[in-house]
């Protein structure tokens, strides 16, 4: 078996998981739906269109949407970025998008059309449990706005656009302003890299 | 200027997750790549039939439909990469790999050259139903052609 980079007996329950699974090629679905099915989820939703889909996405609560780039009708990228914009709650569950032939315009375009995740061909059941794992402690929130649907796909901080004061309450300013305390010595910057052991 | 809306949202995936029960992550991870392989046969078995279909499409309409019998094409290669790949066919997966490369840059205003992607189809068929002895020979074939088009797409 692959070596699992997580702890050993860290647990995950899957088993009353509502896990949508969505792909074009029957192959490629019942490959994701055997995967998810090991992982014990009792009953992974399968579907090989986005019509079809959609009318679960309209009937359960889903935990958890897997989407292959390619479906029988339409793609995966446009069936995410119906999800985010369903007006369902589960809008807002998370979606992998999976890809075979991966290109970078692609991966751009799935995490634009708002997935969770973009995972790459092959999908070992090791990546795929990561993936689950880092969504179980997801710290991202969520954005709407005209042009984008999905989880906030900012992941570094740096401020408003150059000229621009800001317009939300969380973002950082682009001046540095004057040092609050002085500035610290180099042997004290040394002592931070240098932990020492604490009397009690 | 247009307004944002940002929020939190319940984390439903580990409310479930974490409810007591289940499995170890390990246990998971060899459960699902037991599964996985209790279907190997049957996937492998519909490699081939997709690369009939392959053969079939790219004997189609390269006029007026050209763009559709390439994005048809496109399908069939994706699905066989995706699945030979699972199952560690490395050559089948590269070749399929390889046909994609070049159907993408065709369809994105290239020329389209039929010889190589007829060559490619070949290769498939001969990689998926285990024809090719010399699978290294098949492959490095295919690299030549791909090298020759993609790079001269990029």
């Amino acid at each position: 078996m692959s070596t699992v980079p997580f702890r050993r007996q860290e647990r995950v329950n899957l088993s009353t998981a509502e896990v949508l699974i969505v792909g074009g090629d029957a192959d490629g679905l019942e490959i994701l739906a055997q995967m998810f099915a090991g992982f014990g989820v009792h009953t992974p939703r399968r579907c090989a269109a986005g019509a079809e889909a959609m009318t679960v996405v309209g009937e359960r609560d889903l935990n958890l949407v897997v989407v292959d780039s390619q479906l029988a009708d339409t793609d995966g990228y446009d069936f995410i970025s119906w999800l985010r914009r369903c007006g369902s709650p589960n809008a807002w569950a998370p979606a992998i998008l999976v890809t075979g032939h991966t290109t970078s315009s692609q991966i751009f375009r799935g995490r634009d059309a708002g997935a969770s995740f973009v995972v790459r061909k092959p999908v070992l059941p090791l990546v795929m449990m990561q993936r689950i794992i880092w969504l179980l402690s997801d710290p991202r929130a969520f954005v709407t706005s005209p042009g984008y649907c999905g989880p906030d796909r900012r992941v570094r901080s740096i401020g408003p656009p150059v000229g621009m004061k800001g317009r939300r309450h969380d973002d950082l300013s682009v001046e540095v302003g004057e040092a609050k305390t002085p500035n610290l010595e180099q042997d004290e910057i040394d002592a931070l890299f240098q932990p020492k052991a604490i009397s009690r | 200027m247009s307004v944002a809306r940002i929020f939190k949202v319940e984390n439903r995936l580990a409310k479930v997750a974490r409810s007591p029960g289940g499995k170890t992550v390990e246990e998971a991870v060899r459960g699902a790549e037991q599964r996985i392989e209790s279907v190997r046969e049957q996937c492998i078995a519909a490699l081939a039939t997709k690369a009939d279909q392959l053969a079939v499409l790219s004997a189609g309409d390269r006029g007026a439909g050209a763009q559709d019998t390439m994005k048809g094409l496109y399908n069939i290669s994706n699905a066989i990469f995706g699945v030979a790949c699972v199952y560690e066919l490395d050559a089948l997966a590269e070749a399929a790999c390889s046909l994609c490369d070049l159907l993408h840059g065709f369809r994105n205003g290239e020329t389209i050259n039929w010889s190589a992607v007829d060559v490619h189809v070949d290769g498939i068929r001969l990689l998926a139903t285990g024809r090719s002895e010399g699978a290294l020979s098949v492959l490095a074939g295919l690299r030549k052609v791909r090298a020759r088009f993609v790079s001269a797409q990029s």
